[in-house]
């Protein structure tokens, strides 16, 4: 899903640049502790006093930007990026308890390095919602309260300044914790109207095509089967009995497909009475287990006049396709070859039945 | 420093300094049609400047926390990559900085002058607000000239 993966890579993008700024903020505020500039001025002479600050300068942000030309060819390689997102929570973890420790051996208010403990809440935020934000928050506030408390240093946090603090950090964390769980909600509600059939609740037509085509090019060495199926005497049923009867039969049909789809596949409505299951890193005989307990299962159930039906009664038919098979190339194949299958076991029923 | 000079260094240093500097970034990301778009925001930047000279932060990080600020109104004043802006905005501080090492070395060296004598003063600090005016002005030439060849060549 295209609008889905972008937002997702920006957001990431967003939390990844949030992180590296609060690690060179870090990173420059132990070189300030350390206050090497003074030790090299000494070494230098002071002769160099005056151009030394531009210099500096210069360097500082070519050094930077040169650090970052390399984060972001890093982070750009797909495999690595989902590493960094697959330990989003380590690496919160471990810029929480840097950026405590830094500001708790920073004994001194003139510094004013506690704005620090805004990053932290901005990315937990961001990543884990509301209620990690507000923790982050309680942990930061309860620090800087024990410190005014405690008088570590050589004098005591304000009290104004703690509690002003601690308002702010709780008001960032409620409000980008509450837009980005609101944000999260809003995207699940729309998935679900734009991916979900509302008659049978499976996956629609649309939702089909974008999951087989990423399923099948993201198989690597492993099996992807497709089960194309149809309903038989469908539409007789609805001729005959109307159509609000002919959609119970498809609502209860779309349950007995997903109760017995395994929860590693997609059942999906292809359209009208056609069904299809993309069954990912299963066997054809896999596969046809599972079509065949589930024409069972219909064959079992008893829909309101189907035995007055002269073609029959309800049933379904499938038709499978696996990747595995020499003439598919493509996912479009895959559903041509499992469509192809169908109408010749169709065919078959047909002559049986004939 | 008091309060008149530091007004007096915001309305004529700071403020054509960040206004040149958020040009080159409009002019850099093809969008130097917005040139209005690009003076606002030099101008928010400005008093963000101001502002933050003004907090009681560790020495030094002022400049950085500034660069980051910067970022941030860029992704919200342009529609580019964050990536990107990231980069743009490096090169923005970067030209920015290399006017500060030339025009440091030549003021010095030519009029005899301290670093604190320079940054102390509102008249040298004009002197090099225009020097920065003018190399951000000269690149963003170049860049207009050379479009295509800058902008596709480097970052996209």
């Amino acid at each position: 899903m295209t609008w889905k993966k972008n937002r997702h890579l920006k957001l990431s993008e967003f939390i990844f640049i949030t992180q590296f700024f609060t690690v060179v903020l870090i990173i420059a505020v132990i070189i300030a502790l350390l206050d090497p500039i003074d030790k090299l001025l000494v070494i230098a002479g002071n002769d160099i006093t005056d151009f030394f600050r531009p210099i500096l300068l210069f360097t500082m942000f070519l050094i930077l930007f040169v650090v970052f030309l390399l984060i972001e060819k890093v982070y750009k390689n797909a495999k690595y990026r989902k590493i960094f997102l697959m330990k989003s929570t380590y690496i919160n973890i471990f810029i929480i308890a840097i950026v405590a420790v830094i500001v708790n051996i920073t004994i001194e208010q003139k510094y004013f390095i506690e704005m620090f403990f805004i990053m932290p809440v901005l990315t937990i935020s961001l990543t884990h919602g509301l209620k990690l934000a507000m923790i982050t928050a309680l942990f930061f506030s309860s620090n800087l309260l024990l410190k005014n408390i405690l008088g570590i240093g050589d004098y005591s946090l304000d009290l104004y300044f703690v509690i002003i603090y601690s308002c702010i950090l709780f008001l960032v964390a409620w409000l980008t914790g509450s837009f980005s769980e609101q944000e999260k909600e809003t995207i699940g509600d729309l998935e679900s109207k734009v991916n979900i059939d509302e008659l049978t609740g499976l996956s629609n037509h649309r939702h089909f095509h974008e999951t087989l085509a990423d399923i099948y090019n993201n198989k690597g060495s492993n099996e992807v089967c497709l089960i194309y199926g149809d309903l038989d005497n469908f539409k007789y049923y609805n001729d005959t009995f109307g159509h609000t009867k002919g959609d119970q039969v498809l609502k209860k049909v779309g349950e007995i497909i997903a109760e017995e789809t395994p929860h590693d596949c997609i059942a999906a409505r292809y359209g009208g009475d056609e069904f299809t299951i993309i069954l990912p890193g299963y066997s054809v005989e896999q596969a046809d287990i599972i079509g065949n307990n589930i024409k069972h299962k219909l064959k079992e159930e008893k829909f309101l006049g189907e035995e007055q039906m002269l073609h029959g009664e309800i049933g379904i038919s499938f038709g499978i396709s696996s990747s595995s098979f020499n003439c598919i190339n493509s996912p479009l194949e895959l559903i041509e070859i499992a469509d192809s299958n169908l109408y010749r076991e169709k065919g078959s029923q047909l002559r049986v039945s004939n | 420093m008091n309060i008149d000079i530091r007004l007096l260094t915001f309305l004529f240093h700071t403020i054509p300094e960040c206004m040149a500097c958020s040009l080159f970034v409009f002019a850099y990301t093809d969008n130097l049609n917005h040139w209005k778009k690009g003076l606002a925001l030099g101008f928010l930047f400005a008093l963000i400047t101001f502002l933050m000279r003004l907090l009681p932060i560790i020495q030094g990080l002022h400049t950085l926390l500034l660069f980051f600020v910067f970022t941030f109104l860029l992704y919200i004043f342009i529609d580019i990559k964050f990536f990107s802006i990231v980069k743009i905005s490096f090169l923005g501080f970067l030209i920015m900085a290399l006017g500060e090492v030339i025009s440091f070395t030549i003021l010095i060296n030519s009029f005899d002058l301290t670093h604190d004598q320079m940054v102390n003063s509102v008249f040298w600090l004009i002197i090099l607000a225009l020097f920065q005016v003018f190399l951000f002005g000269m690149v963003i030439l170049v860049i207009i000239r050379k479009n295509k060849y800058f902008f596709n060549s480097i970052w996209e």
